[in-house]
Formats: C-alpha cells, sequence, structure tokens
C-alpha cells in the first residue's frame, strides 16, 4: 500500500498538467545550470572593455533565459489545462470516442470505449483499430477506403453519422451509430471516431416494430370483422335498423332500404318512430310510446315478435313481422335493433289457406249433418214407427257418422292450428268463468256414463291468456279423461298456483296408458293399444292438438299415468311472475 | 200459425228441416238460392228465417244484410245454419244481424228445432251454439 500523498502525485503526474509541470521545472533546473556554466565560462572571458552593448547583450539573454521556463511554464499550462478538458470530457462522455493515426493504430481511446467494447486502453493503444472492433465482414470495404484517407483525409463514411455493426472484445456484434471526422496532425491524417452504442436503442425499436406490426395486424382483422359483419348485414334477407339510447337512427341495412325505400343516409340521426311510422290493421297510426322498439329501449328487454304495418317512403305501407332486441354493454341498454321480414307473401297465402279450409270444411261437413239430421228425424219417429232391428242400424249409421264428424272437425283443427301464424291473445280470463263453459259442454258426456266431474275448490283468478285455446286444451283432457274412465267413476280437476306458473290437472281413475307407449301419446294419430280397444272412435288427434295448442299459449302438457290404474294430465301455464291476480270476492264455480 | 221461411241449397238439408219443423207445427217455405229468398219473403213474410251462407246466385250474408236493411223484414229472427266454422264468418254473420249461427254438423237437428221454438214463443236470445 503506497502513501496516500504519493498516489496523489502519481495521478497528477499522469495528468496533462503534471506532465507539463515537472517538464517546465525539468526544463527550469537545466537551464539554471546552463546558466551556471555561461557565468562560470563566459564571463571570464569577456574582455574588460567589451562594449557596454554586449554587457547588455548578455544580460538580456542571460534574463530571456532565466524568465523562459517561466513563460514555458504558462504556455503550457494553458495548453496541458486544454488537454485535460478534452480528456475529461472524453472520459466522462457516454460515447467512445476513438482517434485512429495514419497506420491505423488506436491512439486515443476513452473510458466510454472501454466500456462499449469491452477493451482497456492500454490493451489497445496502438494496435490496429478496425481489427479490434469491426467485424470480419467490413474490414475489406475498410481496407479499400483507407488508402484514399491516408493521402486525402477524405472518404466515404467521413463527416456524416451512419449506423454500423461493431464488434465487442466478448465477440458479441451490436448496432452502434458512427460518426468520422479527420484530423491533421504531424504532417498525417489522423481519424476521430464516436462511436454511440445503440444496441439498446435498436433494441426497443425492434420491439416497437413488431408492435406496431401486431397493432396492425390486429387493426386489419378488426377491419376485417368490420367489413364482414356489414357484409352480413348487408346480406341480411331481413330489414335491420339500429337506434342509439335516445332513440335515433345509426344504422340500417339493404334490405330495410328495399322494404322501406328509404337509403341509410336519409334514416341516420333521425328519431325511429318518426322515420318509420307504423300502423294497425285497421290503418290507425301506432302511437310513439306504443312502438315496441321504444319499449325495447326503455326496459332493455327483447320484445316478442309482432305484425306490424309500416309507413313506406312513398306512404304506402308494408305488413312485417318485427322483433326489437336492446343492444347491451355492461348491463346497461344503450341502443336497441329491430328486425323486419316482409310477410306480404304470407299473409297472401293465409288467405288462400283460410279460403281453402273454410271451403274444404265446408264440403266435408255438409254431407255429415245431412245424414245426421235425416238420421236424427228418422230416429226421432217423424216418419212412422221403426222396428228395433232398423233403429239399431240407424245406431250404428249414426255413430259412424259422428266418428267420421269428429275426425273432420280434429283434422281441419289440424290443419287450421298447424298453419296459423296468427299470435295468441292475451286476455283476461276468469278461472270460474272458463270452468262454467268446460262443464257445460262436458257435463252431457259425463252424465251418459255417469262420471261425476269434480272440480276442486280453489281461489278465483284472473289470468292473462287467450282464453278460446286454454278452454280449448282443457276440454281436451277433461274429454279424454271421460272417455277413458269406467262409468260411475270421478273425474277430479284441480288447479294451483306455484310463483311461476298456473298447474291445470285433470285425474282420472281411467284405463291409463301403457309405460312402453307413453312417449308417443303426443303424437299425431297415435293411439295406445289400450284405447283403442277401450273406445273405437277416437281420431289420436286430441293429445297432439292439446299439447300443440298448449305451445302456443306458452304452456305445457305432461302426465303422470299408471296402466289401470288412471292417469293424470297436467297443464303448465308460465304467468311471467306477473299474471293471476286474486279476484277476492267472486263466486266460486 | 207461425210460417218459418228455409234458405238452403242442399236438399236433403232442407227435407229433414221441413219434416221436423212441420212436425211441429209450423208452415214452411223453401228458397233454394240467395235471389229465390227474396221472392219468398214478398210472397210471405215468415215468423223466423233459417239461413245458411253459401248459396247459388247470392251469398247469406248479402241476404242477411238486405234484410236487415229493410224496413219490412228488419225485425225478422234470423238464425244462421252453416258449415262455415271460422271465428271470423261466424263474427261476421253476427255483426251484420244474425241472431244466432248453428255449425250444422255439431248440432242435433232436434237442438235447431228447439232454437226456433224459443224464438217464436218469444224466448230467444242471441247466443252463439258452437
Amino acid at each position: 500500500m503506497k502513501p496516500k500523498l504519493l498516489l496523489i502525485v502519481q495521478r497528477w503526474s499522469n495528468t496533462p498538467t503534471g506532465i507539463m509541470t515537472l517538464i517546465s521545472f525539468t526544463v527550469l533546473a537545466i537551464e539554471l545550470f546552463i546558466m551556471g556554466i555561461l557565468f562560470s565560462f563566459i564571463a571570464p572571458l569577456l574582455p574588460d572593455n567589451a562594449p557596454q552593448i554586449v554587457l547588455n547583450i548578455i544580460d538580456a539573454t542571460l534574463l530571456v533565459i532565466a524568465v523562459s521556463p517561466v513563460l514555458y511554464f504558462f504556455i503550457f499550462r494553458r495548453v496541458s489545462e486544454d488537454a485535460e478538458k478534452f480528456l475529461k470530457i472524453t472520459s466522462v462522455a457516454q460515447d467512445a470516442v476513438i482517434v485512429m493515426d495514419h497506420k491505423g493504430g488506436i491512439s486515443f481511446w476513452n473510458d466510454s470505449a472501454e466500456r462499449i467494447f469491452g477493451y482497456s486502453a492500454t490493451e489497445v493503444m496502438g494496435r490496429d483499430l478496425h481489427t479490434l472492433v469491426a467485424p470480419q465482414k467490413s474490414l475489406n470495404a475498410f481496407e479499400a477506403n483507407f488508402q484514399h484517407f491516408k493521402e486525402t483525409g477524405d472518404g466515404p463514411i467521413l463527416h456524416r453519422v451512419r449506423e454500423v455493426i461493431a464488434q465487442r472484445k466478448s465477440g458479441e456484434q451490436f448496432h452502434a451509430e458512427l460518426s468520422v471526422s479527420a484530423m491533421f496532425i504531424d504532417g498525417q491524417w489522423s481519424a476521430v471516431g464516436v462511436v454511440r452504442d445503440i444496441s439498446e436503442r435498436k433494441r426497443k425499436e425492434e420491439t416497437l416494430k413488431e408492435r406496431d406490426e401486431e397493432l396492425a395486424e390486429a387493426n386489419e382483422s378488426l377491419a376485417n370483422r368490420a367489413a364482414t359483419d356489414e357484409a352480413i348485414m348487408e346480406s341480411l334477407g331481413e330489414g335491420m335498423i339500429a337506434i342509439d339510447r335516445s332513440g335515433n337512427i345509426i344504422t340500417s341495412n339493404r334490405a330495410s332500404e328495399v322494404m322501406l325505400g328509404w337509403k341509410k343516409g336519409e334514416l341516420i340521426g333521425k328519431e325511429v318512430t318518426g322515420a318509420i311510422p307504423a300502423v294497425n290493421e285497421q290503418g290507425e297510426f301506432i302511437p310513439t310510446e306504443k312502438r315496441q322498439i321504444l319499449k325495447t329501449l326503455s326496459s332493455g328487454v327483447a320484445s316478442a315478435s309482432e305484425t306490424i304495418n309500416y309507413v313506406k317512403k312513398n306512404d304506402e305501407t308494408i305488413p312485417v313481422s318485427a322483433m326489437a332486441t336492446p343492444v347491451k354493454i355492461n348491463d346497461e341498454t344503450v341502443g336497441a335493433v329491430i328486425i323486419f321480414r316482409d310477410i306480404t307473401k304470407e299473409q297472401e297465402l293465409e288467405v288462400t289457406r283460410r279460403d281453402l279450409l273454410s271451403l274444404a270444411s265446408h264440403q266435408l261437413r255438409t254431407p255429415l249433418s245431412g245424414t245426421k239430421w235425416l238420421i236424427e228425424t228418422l230416429k226421432n219417429k217423424l216418419l212412422g214407427p221403426l222396428t228395433l232391428k232398423q233403429s239399431e242400424y240407424l245406431d250404428q249409421i249414426y255413430k259412424i257418422n259422428e266418428n267420421m264428424t269428429e275426425l273432420v272437425h280434429d283434422m281441419l283443427d289440424v290443419l287450421r292450428m298447424e298453419g296459423d301464424v296468427t299470435v295468441a291473445k292475451k286476455e283476461k280470463v276468469s278461472l270460474a268463468t272458463l270452468f262454467a263453459l268446460i262443464f257445460e259442454t262436458l257435463n252431457p258426456a259425463a252424465k251418459n256414463k255417469e262420471i261425476v266431474l269434480n272440480l276442486e275448490k280453489s281461489d278465483e283468478y284472473m289470468i292473462e291468456t287467450d282464453g278460446l285455446l286454454l278452454r280449448q286444451i282443457l276440454e281436451c283432457l277433461v274429454s279424454n279423461a271421460i272417455n277413458y274412465s269406467p262409468a260411475k267413476s270421478t273425474v277430479v280437476i284441480s288447479t294451483k298456483r306455484t310463483p311461476h306458473e298456473f298447474i291445470f290437472s285433470v285425474m282420472d281413475s281411467g284405463i291409463g296408458i301403457p309405460k312402453a307407449e307413453q312417449q308417443n301419446i303426443f303424437q299425431r294419430f297415435y293411439r295406445a293399444e289400450n284405447a283403442k280397444t277401450y273406445d273405437t272412435k277416437g281420431t289420436g288427434l286430441g293429445l297432439y292438438i292439446a299439447a300443440t295448442i298448449a305451445k302456443k299459449i306458452g304452456a305445457r302438457v305432461s302426465f303422470e299415468s299408471e296402466e289401470g290404474k288412471g292417469s293424470t294430465f297436467f297443464l303448465s301455464l308460465p304467468t311471467d311472475g306477473k299474471l293471476g291476480v286474486l279476484q277476492a270476492n267472486t263466486p266460486r264455480v | 200459425m207461425n210460417h218459418v221461411l228455409i234458405v238452403e241449397d242442399e236438399d236433403f238439408l232442407v227435407r229433414a228441416l221441413k219434416d221436423n219443423l212441420t212436425a211441429e207445427g209450423y208452415t214452411v217455405s223453401v228458397a233454394m238460392d240467395g235471389e229465390a229468398a227474396f221472392d219468398e219473403l214478398k210472397k210471405k213474410k215468415p215468423s223466423l228465417v233459417l239461413l245458411d251462407l253459401l248459396l247459388p246466385k247470392k251469398n247469406g250474408f248479402d241476404v242477411l244484410k238486405e234484410i236487415r236493411q229493410s224496413p219490412e223484414w228488419q225485425l225478422i229472427p234470423v238464425v244462421i245454419l252453416s258449415n262455415l266454422g271460422e271465428d271470423s264468418e261466424i263474427k261476421r254473420a253476427l255483426e251484420l244481424g244474425a241472431n244466432d249461427y248453428f255449425v250444422k254438423s255439431q248440432h242435433p237437428i232436434q237442438e235447431v228445432i228447439e232454437k226456433v221454438r224459443e224464438y217464436l214463443q218469444g224466448k230467444g236470445s242471441t247466443k252463439v251454439g258452437l
């Protein structure tokens, strides 16, 4: 361990100032020595009468010699300070500062050069710069240009910043920015190079570039998707109009233009019910607050599809089946979409179908009713008494005719139902009234078999549904119970209200349905084996019709049955939670 | 004596109705098409009309409409006997002023006769028999 002071002196003596100071003092010492010699040898040689001028010259010379080291010191101090400043600056610089002499050897190598390239200054001093720091492949280009540089101080890489690949001691190659200037020193051209390690920046740039590419790709795929969505929307055969949360139209598709006559550009920004008025079947305008799209917008609930007439641009109307759906973002309704379909053709077909049905039913029923009435007239003995045998025959014919009538009736029901596009009605139906009607219809049939129809006591409710359809289903279930139960038995009809449903049940103690056939009994024309032998006149359509109608009013028919013990049929009618109002003081059936 | 006009184009239905009404003690006249109905109306004003809807020459709806518009006949009860059984058809007939509507194939003839009796005894009330 050297003494601290010595270290400081050593370090100082290595700096330009230190060197210059030492040199100055050395020169001073030499001069003092020369002066001593001069005084010792020259002075005695001078003649006594030497002219004054010579003495003065010698004095002046001596004075100059004496003072010169001081001047020398001050002049060089200034130079050394500049050099030191340069060194300091280059050492703190972030960039590598390298000087290459006219032979291509390294003559200066700052701290950053050490850091960037991994070589220390002492390691590289005097060694060939390019073999150390340039990758193999760029050496040729350097050599071609170097000769020219040596002679002229000029070359293609001078006076501008360029990106190059450089090589560290470790062999690792990296991106660098290089600027080179020429310097004329001692009659030779040297080069000063400033090298900046930009590998980090490059890496970042690469990452950024990759991200940019990814972004561009994502944008492209988004744009593609938007274009696809748009194309899908445009190619939809159904009209589509979307509105924002204030009810203004934000877009519409081609089909809606074809149907309504309004181009997208003409609709955008307009309030939807004003832009596209609607009328009911009677041609009366439907008030804004009753339009389904606005209801959907305010409730956030999709509407059921409804048949409505839109007023076109040319003031004609077009019948459509329309459905509105809310557009939600994070559970908040931000708009709505209405999809609508032109049903002109369907309505025309419906008219044709109804005409045909009406005609068919008339044509089939007329001979059946004629036969019926003629037999009844005979049986009522209006035309004279009948023998027992005649009476039996007439009964037989009558029964056949009645079966045929029922079959025609059921088949027409099926035809009507299957093609029916009309929506089930929603009306307030009183349970008491409903059961009164059902009993009135079916009591005669029950009495014929001495079957008791027993309605379990329940609260009186008003429910909202299609009363006629509900009645038709229940009549079918009760009628089946009567038909397939033994004489003098009881059929129990009851209602139960659950939070979401009304459940009607019809329980008999009849023949029941064999297990193996239970899955088939809602099929068209299907009759269980035991039913076929028990009652020959069934059509196999009753339950099919009941189940189909049930579907139409949103209800469901199900059953539990054991062969030989009886069946219980259930009709479950959803109440949407809001239906089924208890009527407190209404008489019960 | 009460007189009933049957407007019906099917011969066998006419026969059944005529025999039953006669047995009840009513006199009966028959028109086989819509225009003939008015000839019969003019000949003898009936106490009640049994009217089919699908008829030659003039359909039952038009016959009904004309009866209801005529000062002379507008108070005569008209009972529709038809095999048209669609809701819309029944509704239309009732709106035009029919007193009753029977889908023929679904009712015994005795029910029709009883209905006639009700009207002619002044007890008839409008009710649709389906």
